[in-house]
């Protein structure tokens, strides 16, 4: 069934929606007719549909209240295809054809919620309500957290959101960014434009204009406002400089006017081109910035304030001015200024019908209301609405007269009754962006706002968003403001010197007297009832009985007040929320609003989905994947990969059948036994060059190299100036100024970052050059009794090479042809050399290495093998066995730290007497008592695992693997004191319930001692 | 060195490894407005060396080192990259490198530079067409305006998650350099990111 469009005008003078063009969409499955333009708001109001939410904490009807982002009622879920969209607010969705959009925060239907019982039981739910139940016993909080966040939860997301729905960032660099079209912003890009400079000029509605769109009954330069918004905005869409983006919320201002926004590209349009993002972030570096955000209206607190019916009196002037829908038919407007009256007009010229206007000022005098009294509408001047009743829709209000003074009605009660009211307490500017930036706001007393200081030469508030609502004010302040801003640009931008660059144009616009009343809060008289269901913040449902009650209970602070509240913690960020709870506050305290101050606003100005955020960082293009050239043959061969730090490196290499530890038993076994391969290119790699070389890897390793003979290797160990173990590698001599450090692969980039900082903040007397060469070789690094043999039948037969090769040393040779690095050093304890070639020869070396070693035996091994074959041996791996609190000394390795040298960094540190408290955990092996057993890696330690928790621990366990040569699982640990340990029994009690292991603490090399397999 | 030699893996994998071309375009589209390739085995060497230098090593590479920062010189073939005060990346034709280098290493310089061949380090893509810097603005926080970063300007910057060397050679063409290793994520993030302006990757120039 297809409901009429009963509060659609028949006119035909909408400035937004086409009512030529007609638009099906489906809400809460009723399916409706709309026109193109419309938003899902003005389609369902067109309908005479109100009610469209529950509210977070009483489950409250509510009904759509504002018109733009401001709406902190009507959210909802928009289903596309199979992915949903929540908390979308119905005042900015756009209806395309065959838009499916549902209520959200209601079960099982709007008009029936269960949980509205919570309405009954508000005297429960006070302020600061979870902070006060949820506290004892404090172990519950796991218990309970599950119950209130499926009651708290807003909005239900899709799980294959991402993968459907396709987000973009872009960059963008301009010298003047404009936030807002309306008037002041469509007037300050014009007169920037002209100067040639780069502008922007971003708009979150989809049409430019501003309140220009609403109204539009004013004249700018003697032709209607609506006409000035078309020229302008066609002379900047032609302009080559400026970038006019509709549709496009500015959501973030950063430091130096690093700004960000959020275009919707797509998601208005029925059928999104693949080719196109659904939405666009925007990074934009603007030299400066024009924030003309506008203004919000806010609302008025009374009692039963939040009934469908009850809208902001802008609002309701923007339905019919932008989309030709009255959505009321017997109209009461409620105000404490002039700005309401231009509602009663715009209903009046609609052919609605007014009931009457309440003004809260006594005696309110100006052109509107003249005009009004002439149109013989009823206005009772000093009187208030105390009360609105209905149960799903406002039905009618109490009004008396009422003293702002003394806040108090001074009548005795009237009844009224109708189907729309019409709240207005005032405009708030827009000053969300002005506050990211810490800019400062000023509480302006006439105008009752907070306004920017505009101290900034960077960023500047313009128009209302200024505090300045007056349209010819508006267009001039934009126009003066513009100009200065430009010359402080460059001096050469000139903007010709017309009376339109000079003082913009005119409008005919009578808003001259901008004064509303102050009333925070209307007082029924019995506040004790009337606060609890007077609403301040309607999504995070915070009355005025809240706030009092925070006060009572201390929280004088504007800042204590919001968090204890939630007032104005929403997704609307209370945008008609904030100033009313202030005013309340302030009233509470007897101070000043000025004196309360406000809150400082933080990004995002409205909710921005994290899809958004992530751009296109997800799935395959989430983090670079390095990967080394012999990665092709690795594939092939069907390893398991690992990631470590960016780079993917071969795990193992399964053969058919074969389970992980089978896999890795049979690589360490035969890389022992036979010869293995493994791909070591991920290795950081950095030639430091310069005749003072030496005596830089002097300071930087913990031991000598300035000693180290041409063509020899050495093992080195770097600290930070802490003292603890930062990084290690093998570094060669390669000439006299000439070395090739190698370093581990994760740590590859931080250190040259820390050498260079060294070399250009603190030793800028060295002359040494860092060049990182990580990628330019690639290696194979061949392990195992084998190793020389196979080495020998790559060579040609009048190389001899393994002959006069003696242990860390490197030669310059070809093998297969390939120039080659070979590097006669051993991270397994076997014979080993480790083959580096020029990268581009990479894979061509080890397929001829794995060629030739095929009747050798020779085995592809993967990293879990690498880590077997060095535990088995006892050899760290930074990182693993170290964590930025481990020295030289707690591993064991004294005998790396030079005594001679006199300085290093880390040296001062070490000498500390703490460094050598004996308590301090130290590196350890493990055997378990069951050799099978495998102790998990990251477990801990105790000594006796029958006391009650929480245990004393020993330490934890580092490194832990099944030794397929030793047929025992062994594991490296650091323990406190643990060197004066060896032959203790310790325990390794379980998560997962299983009996503690038991193992004995021993010395880390578990093979091979004496190190005579290093030698064949 | 030998490009014909069997076992020598021919450019950066992470071209060789893909079925190229690949040509991504929405319908309405004729042809790709962004064309990308490899410049396959580009001989590159980074040399540091003081101002003091400068002149000299440029006379021995017959390039001369750009004393402006985010500046390269071009001279017959051979581009000088300014990398930082005192570092330079040079890129010269393919196998000339070693020369190079052996010209430098044997120079009276040697003591006071340094001159590391990183040929097989990096990779180079050219990116040409209408649109590229529409799909560079994508990913690059410069400010890529033609005004800014024009012909001969080059800039160390990111690339979506990538850091790459960026050089403009003409209006609409670019080289970028990255690390081998990141080559195929810069390719596939270009790949992605310029769907919308129709993209063709092809093997050679």
């Amino acid at each position: 069934m297809r409901h009429t469009q009963s509060h659609r005008l028949g006119t035909n003078n909408a400035t937004v929606t086409d009512k030529q063009k007609s638009v099906h969409f489906r809400f809460d499955g009723k399916e409706y007719i709309g026109f193109e333009g419309d938003t899902l708001a003005s389609a369902l109001l067109a309908h005479g549909v109100h009610l469209i939410g529950r509210s977070f904490k009483y489950h409250r009807p509510r009904g759509i209240f504002g018109s733009g982002s401001e709406e902190p009622n009507a959210l909802i879920r928009v289903i596309k295809g199979a992915t949903a969209e929540p908390n979308l607010r119905a005042t900015q969705i756009e209806i395309y054809d065959g838009l499916i959009a549902e209520s959200q925060n209601r079960f099982p239907n709007l008009k029936f919620d269960l949980l509205s019982v919570n309405n009954l039981f508000s005297r429960f739910f006070p302020a600061g309500f979870y902070y006060k139940t949820f506290m004892w016993p404090s172990t519950f909080w796991m218990v309970y957290e599950k119950f209130i966040r499926r009651a708290a939860g807003l909005g239900k997301i899709s799980k294959r959101h991402l993968e459907q729905n396709r987000y973009e960032h872009k960059y963008a660099h301009c010298e003047l960014l404009v936030v807002g079209g309306g008037a002041a912003g469509l007037q300050a890009a014009v007169i920037a434009a002209q100067t040639g400079i780069r502008v922007i000029i971003a708009d979150e509605q989809h049409k430019f204009g501003g309140w220009l769109l609403t109204d539009n009954n004013f004249n700018i330069d003697e032709r209607p406002a609506i006409n000035w918004v078309h020229d302008t905005v066609k002379k900047l869409q032609s302009a080559p400089n400026v970038t006019c983006l509709n549709r496009t919320t500015v959501f973030a201002a950063m430091d130096d006017n690093f700004t960000i926004m959020a275009e919707r590209v797509t998601e208005h349009l029925a059928n999104q081109p693949a080719h196109l993002p659904k939405q666009r972030l925007w990074k934009i570096r603007a030299e400066k910035v024009i924030m003309a955000t506008g203004a919000i209206e806010r609302p008025l607190v009374f009692s039963g304030n939040d009934l469908p019916g009850i809208m902001l009196s802008s609002a309701i002037r923007s339905y019919i001015k932008r989309h030709e829908v009255l959505p009321g038919t017997r109209i009461i407007v409620f105000t404490n200024n002039d700005d309401a009256y231009f509602t009663a007009l715009a209903i009046y010229e609609a052919g609605g019908f007014i009931r009457c206007i309440i003004d809260l000022r006594k005696n309110p005098k100006s052109q509107i209301i003249t005009t009004i009294r002439k149109l013989g509408i009823e206005i009772k001047t000093g009187h208030a609405v105390i009360t609105a009743h209905g149960t799903r829709h406002i039905a009618s209000v109490d009004i008396a007269a009422y003293d702002c003074e003394i806040q108090a009605p001074i009548s005795d009660i009237s009844h009224m009754d109708c189907n729309l009211l019409a709240v207005s307490g005032g405009l708030n500017p827009v000053v969300h962006l002005h506050s990211q930036r810490k800019g400062k706001l000023i509480w302006d007393d006439r105008t009752l706002c907070y306004r920017p200081n505009n101290s900034s030469v960077q960023w500047v508030s313009v128009g209302s968003a200024n505090g300045t609502f007056q349209l010819t004010k508006v267009l001039n302040e934009a126009t003066k403001t513009t100009s200065i801003i430009i010359s402080k640009i460059a001096k050469h931008y000139k903007i010709s010197k017309t009376e339109e660059t000079i003082n913009g144009p005119k409008s005919d616009d009578s808003k001259q007297n901008w004064a509303p009343t102050p009333a925070w809060l209307i007082n029924s008289g019995q506040p004790h009832l009337s606060e609890k269901t007077a609403f301040v913040d309607f999504q995070n449902d915070s009355t005025a009985a809240d706030i009092k009650l925070a006060v009572r209970e201390g929280y004088h602070s504007v800042e204590h007040l919001k968090r204890y509240t939630t007032t104005g913690m929403a997704t609307d960020q209370g945008k008609t929320s904030n100033i009313n709870a202030i005013g309340i506050l302030a009233e509470s305290l007897n101070k000043s609003v000025a004196q309360t101050g406000i809150t400082t606003f933080r990004p995002p100005y409205t909710p921005t989905s994290l899809g958004l955020i992530a751009g296109r960082n997800i799935g395959s293009l989430f983090d670079p994947l390095r990967k080394t050239r012999m990665h092709g043959w690795h594939q092939s061969k069907g390893a398991k990969f690992e990631n470590v730090g960016q780079w993917i490196r071969a795990w193992y290499y399964p053969q058919e059948g074969e389970e992980f530890h089978q896999a890795v038993n049979r690589e360490v076994y035969a890389t022992r036994h036979y010869a293995g391969l493994i791909d070591a290119s991920t290795l950081g790699k950095i030639e430091v060059k310069g005749p003072d070389a030496g005596e830089f890897l002097n300071r930087v390793y913990t031991n000598n190299f300035a000693n180290l003979p041409i063509g020899k290797a050495r093992y080195g160990l770097m600290l930070k100036e802490d003292g603890m173990v930062f990084d290690d590698g093998v570094t060669t001599r390669l000439a006299e100024d000439h070395f090739f450090m190698t370093t581990t692969t994760g740590g590859a980039a931080a250190v040259l970052a820390w050498l260079e900082e060294l070399l250009q903040t603190e030793w800028q007397d060295l002359k040494v050059y860092l060049t990182s060469v990580t990628e330019q070789w690639s290696v194979a690094s061949i392990s195992g009794p084998n190793s020389s043999a196979i080495l020998e039948a790559c060579m040609s037969e009048d190389q001899n090479i393994t002959d006069d090769f003696p242990f860390m040393t490197m030669k310059n040779t070809f093998i297969a042809g390939i120039p080659s690095r070979i590097f006669r050093i051993s991270f397994t304890g076997e014979m080993a050399f480790e083959i580096n070639v020029p990268a581009r020869y990479g894979l061509a070396l080890w397929s001829h290495l794995m060629q030739v070693g095929k009747e050798y035996n020779l085995t592809a091994y993967g990293t879990e093998a690498m880590h077997v074959l060095r535990a088995e041996k006892g050899f760290i791996i930074v990182g693993q066995e170290t964590d930025g609190t481990v020295t030289p000394y707690d591993l064991g390795m004294d005998w790396i730290v030079s005594k001679k040298k006199s300085d290093f960094i880390g040296k001062r540190a070490l000498e500390r007497e703490s460094m050598n408290e004996p308590q301090r955990k130290q590196l350890v092996g493990l055997l378990t008592t069951d050799p099978q057993k495998v102790i998990p890696e990251g477990a801990h330690a105790v000594l006796n695992p029958n006391q009650d928790t929480p245990m004393e621990m020993l330490g934890h366990v580092s490194s832990s693997y099944y030794s397929p040569n030793l047929k025992h699982s062994i594991a490296m640990a650091l323990l406190k004191g643990g060197f004066n340990r060896k032959g203790q029994i310790v325990y390794i009690p379980m998560l997962n319930g299983e009996q503690p292991i038991k193992a004995k603490i021993v010395d880390p090399i578990f093979f091979d001692k004496k190190g005579d397999r290093l030698h064949g | 060195m030998d490009e014909n030699t069997p076992h020598i893996a021919f450019g950066c994998a992470a071209f060789t490894d893909k079925k190229l071309p690949i040509l991504k375009k929405p319908e309405f589209l004729t042809a790709p407005q962004i064309e990308l390739s490899e410049i396959p085995h580009l001989g590159k060497l980074n040399i540091r060396c003081d101002s003091i230098n400068r002149d000299e090593v440029s006379k021995l590479i017959q390039c001369n080192l750009p004393a402006e920062p985010n500046y390269m010189s071009n001279k017959a073939g051979r581009f000088a990259v300014s990398l930082g005060p005192d570092e330079y990346l040079l890129l010269a034709e393919p196998g000339s490198e070693s020369q190079l280098e052996q010209i430098l290493r044997s120079s009276h310089l040697l003591e006071h530079i340094s001159v590391v061949n990183v040929s097989d380090a990096f990779c180079a893509i050219r990116l040409s067409g209408i649109k590229v810097r529409e799909l560079l603005s994508k990913g690059c926080p410069i400010d890529l305006h033609p005004n800014n970063f024009y012909s001969n300007r080059t800039a160390q910057c990111e690339l979506a998650l990538a850091n790459v060397i960026l050089i403009c050679l003409e209006d609409n063409e670019f080289v970028c350099i990255c690390r081998t290793s990141f080559a195929e994520y810069v390719l596939d993030w270009c790949i992605d990111a310029g769907q919308e302006y129709g993209i063709l990757i092809s093997k050679k120039i």
